[in-house]
């Protein structure tokens, strides 16, 4: 079996230095479920709003505002929770975010804050 | 980013890796039927997820898929004869029926056994919808036949095409979860038909994104600004290990795709038209099969496309320059697959820098290393065989902003016979 990873040739040095990503718990529940990465808002590249599903997302609006006002791109991520109140997590995040993700599974909003870190 | 050793976990589908095995236990397609058009009719050479196999009718049209290389001294069977059902090497005249036992060696007695100690690899070889499917798991655990709609309408309602792309499987595959990169690169292609909801999709450049899980893998929603304050919604499928789907646009077909690995370095490229409720017309059949839409035009005689790396994609710089085409390289088929194999055979993750907008993409890599890391190590079945799953489509639609995606994608992205899909 095979295994050409990349192109030869291609330049190696590297073409990017390492983001910081602000991921912000919204509740109580998440709280509990998510640690925050502790990132301030003014270094921050990007910012992960996580909340649990059912769960009240409160300061959704002060955080996006905070966001758009430095130019940062806002995810929000939705953890496995009521899956019945579901909708009204979604209709709460909705109008403030650019992506918004239902979550599988708690370790992916690490693996997202991993990926866009850009963490070898 | 993906370190090296996530990159080799997902792109790797040779025997005996992790991601070779997640396919190997899902029907994946083989051959287009028509490949194999009759009775005893020539062989066909068919590599897999790294095997080289031998495809072939019988004189009782019963259908085998089996070892390339005869068991005696590696010739491979595709100079064998096919005649009085099996295929015969021409080399000594050994000869094997479509299960790849060996029915007979000349030089032997036959009252020496010798030849039913003599048996190929092979592998089941269906047809349904047009498509030879294979199964290339464990047999005791062959899952029920796959019933894709595209593979479960009336004749007439579907069109298949494959082509071979250059590029390992998951840089194809991820092309068709990537809705972000429509509105630039098949820009040329939405400015030429303005119907249903492209005009929408045009008048939006910053669309927001909404990826939900689902048993066997993510529905991604594009949500743009429609009139009245409203959410014009483009859902496309994706289900494990690499069925995507695109939105619909009008009345016109749905499109669909396989991405199925040849070996680590190449994949089919399959692409898939139907309409759940009609033929298609005599104009969309003559389009798709002049290379038009998703489909392509091909080197006489292969599956490879006539725009292909050794004439740069027939690059056309004045088209380019004049927005015709957004990359300057003609179809949609194409204009994916040239910047897809500009990536390298297998593209190197560890250099990626990705965004916001990319996390469809990282959410399906994710969900692909958990399914096939939760096969290797626990023996967790995947979803995406059971066949309720694949009665999936996707869906376009306009929705009023308090209404939830994830609400109404089960319904409108579900497959209902008789039922015409949900579109703008």
């Amino acid at each position: 079996v095979s295994a050409r990873h990349g192109l030869p040739g291609r330049v190696q040095r590297p073409n990017s230095r390492p983001r910081q990503v602000l991921v912000v718990p919204l509740d109580p529940v998440a709280q509990a479920r998510v640690e925050d990465s502790r990132v301030p808002l003014d270094l921050a590249d990007a910012v992960l709003a996580v909340t649990v599903a059912g769960a009240e997302a409160d300061g959704i609006e002060t955080l996006a505002e905070a966001c758009r006002a430095r130019g940062l791109a806002l995810t929000g991520i939705v953890l496995p929770g009521n899956r019945e109140r579901l909708s009204h997590s979604l209709g709460q995040l909705r109008p403030w975010v650019g992506t918004l993700l239902v979550a599988d599974g708690d370790e992916d909003v690490l693996h997202l804050a991993e990926v866009l870190h850009g963490r070898q | 980013m993906l370190r090296k050793e996530q990159n080799d976990l997902l792109t790797q589908t040779g025997p005996g890796t992790p991601m070779g095995e997640f396919f190997r236990r899902h029907w994946i397609p083989a051959l287009l039927a028509e490949e194999l058009p009759g009775a005893d009719c020539a062989p066909v050479r068919v590599q897999l997820l790294s095997e080289r196999l031998i495809a072939f009718r019988d004189s009782e049209d019963r259908l085998g898929l089996i070892d390339e290389f005869c068991a005696h001294r590696g010739v491979s069977l595709w100079f064998g004869r096919n005649e009085e059902c099996g295929l015969r090497c021409p080399y000594h005249g050994w000869k094997y029926d479509v299960t790849g036992q060996c029915v007979e060696i000349p030089s032997e007695p036959e009252e020496s056994g010798m030849r039913r100690k003599i048996k190929l690899q092979s592998y089941p070889l269906v047809e349904r919808g047009g498509v030879f499917w294979t199964y290339m798991g464990p047999p005791e655990l062959q899952p029920p036949l796959p019933e894709w709609e595209f593979a479960m309408v009336p004749a007439g309602q579907a069109y298949v095409s494959k082509r071979i792309q250059e590029s390992n499987w998951l840089q194809a595959m991820e092309g068709g979860i990537d809705s972000s990169h429509v509105a630039f690169l098949h820009r040329g292609s939405l400015n030429a038909n303005r119907s249903g909801g492209n005009n929408l999709t045009l008048a939006d450049t910053a669309p927001a994104f909404e990826i939900v899980s689902h048993a066997a893998g993510l529905h991604i929603g594009v949500r743009r600004k429609a009139e009245g304050g409203n959410h014009y919604w483009r859902i496309t499928p994706w289900v494990m290990p690499s069925f995507t789907m695109v939105p619909p646009s009008a009345d016109k077909p749905i499109h669909g795709h396989f991405w199925i690995p040849i070996d680590d370095e190449h994949c089919w490229a399959w692409s898939i038209d139907h309409h759940p409720v009609r033929a298609l017309t005599a104009d969309e059949l003559a389009h798709m099969r002049s290379g038009g839409g998703v489909h392509v035009a091909y080197v006489p005689g292969t599956f490879r496309p006539a725009a292909n790396r050794d004439n740069d994609y027939l690059m056309d710089r004045a088209a380019q320059k004049a927005g015709t085409t957004f990359s300057g390289v003609a179809g949609i088929g194409m204009q994916d697959a040239s910047l897809q194999e500009s990536m390298g055979a297998i593209a190197d993750r560890s250099k990626e820098n990705l965004v916001s907008t990319d996390n469809g993409i990282i959410m399906a890599r994710q969900r692909l290393m958990r399914a096939a890391k939760a096969l290797a190590e626990k023996g967790v079945e995947p979803a995406g065989t059971n066949p309720a799953i694949h009665h999936v489509r996707s869906a376009a639609l306009i929705l009023p902003p308090d209404a939830s995606f994830a609400d109404i994608a089960g319904e409108a992205t579900r497959a209902v016979p008789g039922v015409a899909q949900t579109t703008v």
